[in-house]
């Protein structure tokens, strides 16, 4: 699966949710897109399971690596 | 910041905060008529009947009206629960504090007490409507909720503020069966603006400044001493002044007044300084000269009174250099933020509809930030030219009257474009 990766940490709200929403308007069902959030964007969440996407997080040092893909 | 706590479903219609921020620059156009008005006199005492009329006009019509509004929107984000009838209790506290205020004016102005206490009955009523409904929906924050605490504080103060007022008016139908009338404005002063005002600003800056500037958070100790430190003395403050305590026990809780402010002060600038992201962003100018100004100001009022700067030039520069520079801070954030929020629901589940979703600085352009804040630069320079020589009120008035304007100007114009957007979005749905 193709990986797109986009950095957020350092934008300003509502920049990280706008970004990464209009990013998912175009994201096809072979890609997944990885997120790197400065913090847990819990808002997101529920947003994403709203719209029918998946999602995935691990923390990696200080920051939160989120990964999303289309749902079954 | 924890956004585990944040919730924006509950939030109420856009309508509802920005015809509060709307008003409150009304209320900025009045004050500058007032200032225009109140000739030299008004600088000399703060018993002159326009310094009064100026200083409610800016404390009610201004700052309370934004922080009204402000709070009906951000006690459903920060609490994730939602005021009930909202747009019932804001319509009607929205009318209230504004006639309230205007009669309020009015009577200082015309010295009728009857008009004051009528004022008084009506933004009581007003306020009160909000508090109840604000308290309602906070309920018993949990430990991590320290905005949600501050604010309860600064609720706590602006309900002893409206008591302190009533003993004021009652000092003044029943002369002589209180005779404290400074020892109680003093501590209605107090409370208002180291209390309400500085408390909310606390409270909300706790929240917006990591999110709206990716600074890291309050250190927790700061958030948790600081506000409880400021309003148990300021609650000291207040029963000394009843009991009519010597001034040697009243200067003593001014000075842990006073360094309370200035360590808020200091550790704020301090989260700002070291955010990440140091792009030029105009609102942070706001930020810093708002708590350089309320810095100096504190430690000039700590001199000897024969060399210290008189009350009202502490009042005003309190008023116009730190307050409206962090009010004005934060709604050009907060009202594109609000803005984007709204639209972001609105587009459900049509991933088409956000495609066409403005980011926050084509809701609010950096040119029109830009513009307030060199106007808001202009009016506190001639702000000090005034309080240096009196005679150059007008300008200040005229310069305060522009400033004003153009905040009206900016937030007519995020509305206007919030229901362009909203209309695309309906229309794709």
């Amino acid at each position: 699966m193709l990986a797109l990766e986009i950095d957020v940490s350092e934008l300003e709200a509502p920049e990280p949710m706008r970004v990464i929403l209009s990013t998912l308007t175009s994201l096809t069902r072979q890609q997944q897109l990885i997120v790197r959030h400065r913090q847990q964007p819990f808002p997101l969440y529920h947003k994403l399971r709203e719209l029918g996407f998946d999602y995935q997080v691990r923390q990696h040092d200080e920051h939160y690596l989120i990964t999303i893909s289309h749902g079954d | 910041m924890n956004l585990s706590g944040l919730s924006f479903d509950n939030i109420p219609p856009f309508e509802v905060p920005m015809r509060f921020f709307i008003m409150a620059s009304f209320f900025g156009i009045l004050c500058a008529i007032i200032l225009a008005l109140g000739g030299q006199g008004l600088w000399f005492s703060r018993w002159n009947p326009y310094t009064l009329a100026l200083t409610h006009a800016l404390v009610l019509g201004v700052f309370t009206m934004v922080m009204c509004g402000a709070m009906l929107q951000l006690i459903s984000v920060l609490g994730g629960r939602s005021v009930s009838r909202v747009q019932l209790i804001a319509t009607t506290s929205l009318f209230g504090l504004s006639i309230g205020t205007l009669i309020l004016i009015g009577g200082f102005i015309l010295s009728e007490s009857w008009l004051i206490a009528t004022a008084f009955a009506i933004v009581v009523s007003s306020i009160g409507l909000v508090v109840v409904a604000l308290l309602f929906s906070i309920g018993v924050p949990n430990a991590q909720q320290h905005s949600l605490t501050v604010m309860r504080l600064a609720i706590g103060s602006l309900l002893l503020l409206l008591l302190i007022a009533s003993l004021l008016i009652c000092e003044h139908f029943f002369d002589g069966t209180l005779n404290q009338r400074k020892q109680l404005t003093n501590a209605h002063a107090a409370m208002g603006l180291a209390g309400w005002i500085s408390l909310l600003i606390m409270a909300v800056s706790f929240q917006v400044l990591p999110m709206f500037h990716v600074a890291p958070s309050f250190p927790i100790i700061a958030q948790r001493l600081l506000p409880k430190l400021l309003f148990s003395t300021l609650i000291a403050r207040f029963l000394l002044a009843i009991a009519n305590n010597s001034s040697a026990g009243l200067a003593a809780v001014d000075v842990v007044i006073t360094l309370s402010l200035i360590v808020y002060a200091l550790v704020t600038i301090r989260v700002i300084y070291r955010r990440k992201r140091k792009i030029p962003d105009h609102s942070i100018i706001l930020w810093y000269l708002g708590l350089t100004t309320l810095s100096v100001m504190m430690l000039l009022s700590l001199l000897p009174s024969s060399i210290a700067p008189t009350p009202v030039a502490l009042g005003a520069l309190f008023c116009f250099g730190w307050v409206l520079s962090i009010i004005l801070a934060m709604l050009v954030k907060m009202a594109p933020f609000l803005a984007y929020i709204h639209l972001q629901r609105q587009c459900g589940c049509n991933l088409d509809a956000f495609s066409i979703l403005p980011n926050v600085y084509q809701l609010l352009s950096k040119p029109k930030i830009k513009y307030l804040l060199i106007s808001h630069g202009v009016s506190f320079i001639l702000l000090i030219t005034t309080l240096c020589s009196q005679s150059l009120y007008q300008l200040f008035g005229l310069s305060l009257l522009i400033e004003f304007s153009y905040l009206a100007v900016i937030l007519f114009g995020v509305s206007a474009h919030y229901k362009q957007v909203s209309r695309q979005i309906s229309q794709l749905n």
